[in-house]
């Protein structure tokens, strides 16, 4: 019996995941993760959610080698990250929330930087470019914020890396760009590569994140698929008020409350909606989810 | 777990990391390079015209100007390239687009001491002495020395002595400027400039508190001197290998 290809690639890097363990780091006094324990699979996009300050970007600098971990340890695909070992290098890319301006034209940036990137296609960065309405003909100091942005997002996902991680990607992007954003994400990684994204803007990526991550203060609350998600929780969008609901929200057209999924159904999982449930609930969301 | 040899250090990368490199370094500082490189012509331009407004028609040069002014600019520009080029390395943003560039350390780190030490303060030192020379070659009644001559590229036994500081100078300045480029977050140039005069300050008290007997001999005070020179640049290029190799952002 043959395996469907994201089964097959999961067998053959059985080992090749990020592997997060008893993480701690802390600016000066003031701790911001503690005794982080984090496994993430090949072949995932994963959603990195949380409120301002629990450390997302942190995780995100650390995963990527920028940051050294003062307790605990990072191992991915056997690369200590803050080695910045050229190999590990090759293979991931770090998109950060602040990028930077360039004094030359994209297509130049592209061509001169990305040959660094052995696996880095100039023909999918001008077509992700094109999909974004960018012209890289255009001088990245002399772009505005969003299209400096989408620059950036067209080199992180022609560089092809196993291990993409994107810090709040689609903050400066207009309507219209968020929806190419999710279009070049889901079209342009490769079944292996496992993608990070942190945001705020769980709506710009609802179809696209699984598994959600949701970190809170020195603590990981949630570490799940969205199939896990919906297995254990239920999410009604009906217009009756449920007695014991977890969380419940009145949104046009009726309420959205989540439930503990007692009868098995199935519902879409609504993120926002987890999201604060997570937050009201988090000693229970830990314990059913840890089960 | 040990390195592979090509994560240290793999001729390919790191030609084409040099080059990109030496690109964005260009970018940077070229025109200043140029510029700085001319400076005796735009000393003797100022002098022309100083002199005409004045109308005096008898006028030249002298090495004393020549040289003082060649310091100067030389010392400012051997402190600003290199804190120009790489001052970006303690930068959010800049800096780690740098740090994530899948080159090793060991590349990154010999490009910028190649770069802002070696490769823009020679060709800045050779565009300067060239200038000299071509103008005083055309103009010889409004000189009396070349700069070359000065600092002894060619040789003159009146000027030994600052023969070995036109070497280890340069080397140390850029050296503790790459240092300071690394060790300040903001205004990187006036404050590696008042550590630097301040240290020297510090340093040339120090020395002339010792009573010397009048044997020593000057030669020894310059060994001393230019020891002092060398093992500061070294100092300094330890310390910024080991700052690049750790540097969070």
């Amino acid at each position: 019996m043959s395996l469907p290809l994201r089964c097959t690639i999961r067998l053959i890097h059985a080992n090749d995941m990020i592997q997060i363990q008893n993480l701690g780091f802390s600016y000066g006094n003031f701790p911001v993760l503690n005794n982080i324990n984090l496994q993430l699979e090949e072949g995932r996009i994963y959603g990195l959610l949380g409120e301002n300050g629990v450390g997302k970007t942190t995780l995100l600098t650390l995963l990527c080698g920028l940051k050294k971990p003062q307790t605990g340890s990072i191992i991915i695909d056997s690369h200590n990250p803050y080695k910045r070992e050229p190999s590990f290098l090759t293979e991931s890319y770090y998109l950060s929330d602040e990028v930077a301006q360039m004094n030359m034209s994209a297509q130049e940036y592209a061509k001169s930087y990305g040959k660094f990137w052995e696996k880095f296609q100039i023909e999918k960065f001008l077509e992700i470019m094109g999909i974004f309405e960018n012209d890289p003909a255009q001088k990245m100091n002399k772009m505005s914020c969003g299209q400096l942005k989408k620059t950036w997002i067209s080199f992180a996902l022609a560089c092809n890396t196993r291990y993409l991680f994107m810090d709040e990607p689609t903050n400066g992007l207009d309507i219209p760009s968020k929806a190419q954003f999710r279009k070049a994400v889901t079209k342009y990684t490769s079944e292996d590569s496992t993608l990070l994204i942190s945001t705020h803007q769980v709506r710009d990526l609802e179809n696209i994140i699984d598994p959600i991550i949701i970190l809170d203060r020195q603590d990981v609350l949630l570490n799940a698929t969205l199939e896990e998600i919906a297995s254990k929780l239920y999410f009604d969008y009906g217009t009756e008020k449920i007695e014991g609901a977890l969380y419940s929200e009145l949104v046009p057209g009726g309420n959205v409350q989540v439930l503990l999924n007692s009868t098995g159904e199935e519902s879409k999982v609504n993120i926002e909606a987890l999201f604060n449930t997570v937050h009201l609930h988090k000693d229970l969301i830990k314990s059913v989810f840890n089960k | 777990m040990e390195m592979s040899k090509s994560e240290i250090f793999c001729p390919r990368r790191f030609g084409q990391f040099l080059a990109l490199d030496f690109r964005n370094c260009a970018k940077r500082v070229g025109l200043l390079t140029i510029l700085c490189g001319l400076s005796p012509l735009f000393l003797l331009a100022f002098t022309f015209l100083i002199n005409s407004a004045i109308g005096n028609n008898d006028w030249g040069i002298n090495n004393g100007i020549k040289d003082m002014v060649s310091a100067l600019v030389s010392v400012l520009y051997f402190l600003y390239v290199p804190i120009t080029c790489y001052g970006f390395l303690t930068d959010k943003k800049d800096g780690s687009t740098y740090q994530m560039i899948p080159a090793s350390h060991l590349e990154k780190y010999i490009s910028a001491v190649l770069n802002c030490v070696i490769v823009f303060p020679l060709a800045f030192s050779v565009l300067n002495i060239c200038t000299d020379l071509i103008l005083t070659s055309l103009f010889p009644f409004r000189y009396s020395d070349t700069l070359a001559e000065i600092i002894n590229i060619i040789n003159k036994p009146e000027y030994l002595s600052s023969s070995l500081t036109s070497f280890f100078l340069p080397l140390m300045i850029s050296s503790v400027a790459l240092a300071g480029a690394l060790i300040f977050k903001k205004n990187k140039i006036s404050k590696t400039f008042l550590t630097s005069a301040v240290s020297f300050i510090l340093l040339m008290w120090i020395v002339t508190s010792f009573n010397f007997d009048a044997g020593i001999s000057r030669d020894l005070i310059s060994t001393v001197w230019y020891s002092f020179q060398c093992v500061c640049a070294i100092a300094c290029l330890i310390y910024v290998y080991f700052r690049t190799k750790k540097i969070e952002l």
